[in-house]
């Protein structure tokens, strides 16, 4: 098992906003996490990702626990792409991407990584002397996947990458995780857009105000009545209307 | 005309000066967004440390000024670790470093008092009486030694913030502090880093103050005059921060010797409430959100 994460409750404050929670992402998996807006998704990645929070439970990657630093996560292979992108909007995009690399200290290998996500993105390899404040929404959320790619993760989180995109532009995107995991990264996605989501996962989990609610393979997650109703149902309310 | 000249020599000096402060005064506030009135502290370490050196133990004027030196970053450093790393850590609202830095900046004029004394004590005159003189013209050797050494530390800042991995995650974390975090940055380290360089410049700028007035408990509160400058180019920018500087030395120099040195800092003082209703962001800053 690649990461464990057990009885993980989060506090902020008096709110709580992950309760108990236990999950586990295998190696050279795509495991999705769907949920309202609210339901403490990005609390457990925040977590995960060593930010600090007010907490109790367990989390181990590697049959080792994870300390709540940042900087010893990404030493340890996980990174953060985080919800809202937060790109470095006064550094261009190639110093973003080098930001994203801090802790490489080869650079050969920081060239290599370079190639990789240029060729991935061609886009950001075109805007590359750009300050990152002037990059469009989606150039932006490339930006900050292909920066999270730069420290060579072996576990990559991503909070809510298809938020603010156009339809297209998310299926595009979908596509280039697709081709991540292919490259032997363990992905785990947390997401409104839940159809897609689903699709793409080999498992996941649903999370409702903080806890568990149900989990499964993605394709039958999909096909589950409840789900389709709470989680799907957008384009049938969307047509009520 | 000379008796101008004069005036912009001696400007752009004490402009040098400022400059050191309110670098690291912006470097600051561009990370942690606030104002460190704490500054003050980190000045009179330089100023007494470059003192007692000289005249307790009779060391050259360079080692000195590296003391000088040492002794700014050693006040800024602990400062940073004892005060503000636990507000940091706690997640307490900026109110909180701001209400820490006057704290302690009151602190260390007490403290100064309480032990070495509120008297105004004078460099030893290694250079303040030799000056060259250039067709009616005097530049004092110290004037020329601040203003190059000046230069050199602020190039060297320059360069460090443009050029280098540690500078590039500095200018990162002034946009997004906790994100620099994501990056595998010990932000922590980091912190520590930029108070170091801004206490070296301000223990820099404390031994040259020193020299050119004398040493005394309040020597830090012209600490003000640097946030001047600094919000009058643009709070967080660094070139803005120089020319704030250089720009308000001069200005504040014409103004005592034409008129008097009583309207200097009224002027001074109308001219930051100026900045701040007219243009906040200064000269050269950047319009973000607001910050304290
Ligand atoms: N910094 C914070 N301070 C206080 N409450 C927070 C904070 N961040 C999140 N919360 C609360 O924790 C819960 C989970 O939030 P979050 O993890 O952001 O949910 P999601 O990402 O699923 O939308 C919500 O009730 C939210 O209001
Ligand atoms: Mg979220």
């Amino acid at each position: 098992m690649m990461l464990q994460v057990k009885d993980l409750s989060v506090f902020y404050g008096k709110i709580q906003a992950l309760d108990k929670l236990s999950m586990e992402i295998h190696q050279g998996e795509i495991i999705s996490m769907i949920g309202a807006n609210g339901a403490g998704k990005s609390t457990l990645l925040k977590a995960i990702a060593g930010l600090r929070l007010q907490m109790n439970g367990s989390i181990t990657f590697e049959g080792e626990p994870l300390v709540s630093k940042t900087h010893e996560t990404v030493k340890r292979g996980i990174a953060l792409v985080p919800e809202g992108r937060h790109i470095f909007g006064n550094l261009t995009v190639y110093e973003n991407l080098v930001m994203g690399s801090y802790l490489q200290k080869d650079k050969k290998v920081f060239k290599e990584d370079l190639e990789s996500v240029y060729e991935l993105f061609p886009r950001l390899f075109e805007r590359q002397k750009q300050t990152g404040s002037t990059l469009s929404g989606g150039e932006q959320q490339m930006l900050a996947i292909g920066r999270g790619l730069m420290s060579k993760p072996k576990l990559l989180l991503l909070d809510e990458p298809s938020l603010g995109l156009a339809p297209k532009l998310v299926s595009e995107i979908f596509k280039k995780f697709e081709k991540i995991n292919k490259m032997g990264l363990t992905i785990l996605l947390v997401e409104q857009n839940a159809r897609q989501a689903l699709a793409l996962s080999h498992r996941a989990y649903v999370l409702q105000t903080g806890r568990i609610i149900k989990q499964g393979l993605g394709k039958d997650l999909l096909a589950d009545p409840e789900v389709q109703e709470a989680y799907l149902g957008a384009k049938q309310k969307a047509a009520a209307v | 005309m000379i008796k101008f000249i004069q005036q912009l020599i001696n400007g752009t000096s004490i402009g040098f000066v400022y400059a050191l402060i309110a670098i690291g005064y912006s470097l600051i506030y561009s990370i942690l967004s606030f104002s460190n009135f704490a500054h003050s502290t980190f000045i009179i370490a330089g100023a007494y440390t470059g003192f007692f050196l000289l005249t307790a133990v009779s060391l050259p004027l360079p080692f000195s000024l590296l003391g000088a030196i040492v002794g700014g970053i050693l006040i800024a450093v602990f400062a940073e670790k004892v005060a503000y790393r636990p507000i940091r850590e706690r997640g307490n609202p900026t109110l909180y470093f701001i209400i820490a830095s006057m704290g302690m900046s009151i602190f260390g004029e007490n403290i100064v008092i309480a032990t070495i004394g509120p008297k105004f004590r004078s460099y030893p005159p290694i250079l303040s009486v030799t000056a060259y003189q250039i067709g009616g013209i005097s530049i004092s050797v110290l004037d020329i030694m601040a203003a190059v050494v000046g230069s050199i530390f602020l190039l060297m800042l320059m360069y460090v913030v443009n050029k280098t991995r540690q500078g590039m995650a500095i200018r990162a974390a002034a946009f997004d502090l906790e994100t620099v975090g994501l990056m595998g940055v010990n932000t922590n380290q980091l912190i520590s880093l930029v108070f170091l360089v801004a206490g070296a410049l301000a223990g820099l700028a404390g031994f040259f103050l020193g020299m050119k007035y004398t040493v005394f408990p309040q020597l830090g509160n012209l600490t003000m005059k640097a946030y001047v400058a600094a919000v009058f180019g643009g709070l967080g920018s660094l070139p803005g921060a120089v020319i704030g500087s250089v720009f308000l030395g001069i200005i504040e120099t014409i103004i005592a010797g034409y008129f008097s040195s009583t309207l200097r800092d009224i002027f001074v003082f109308a001219l930051l409430i100026l900045v701040l209703l007219v243009r906040p962001s200064g000269l050269m800053g950047a319009k973000r959100e607001d910050k304290v």
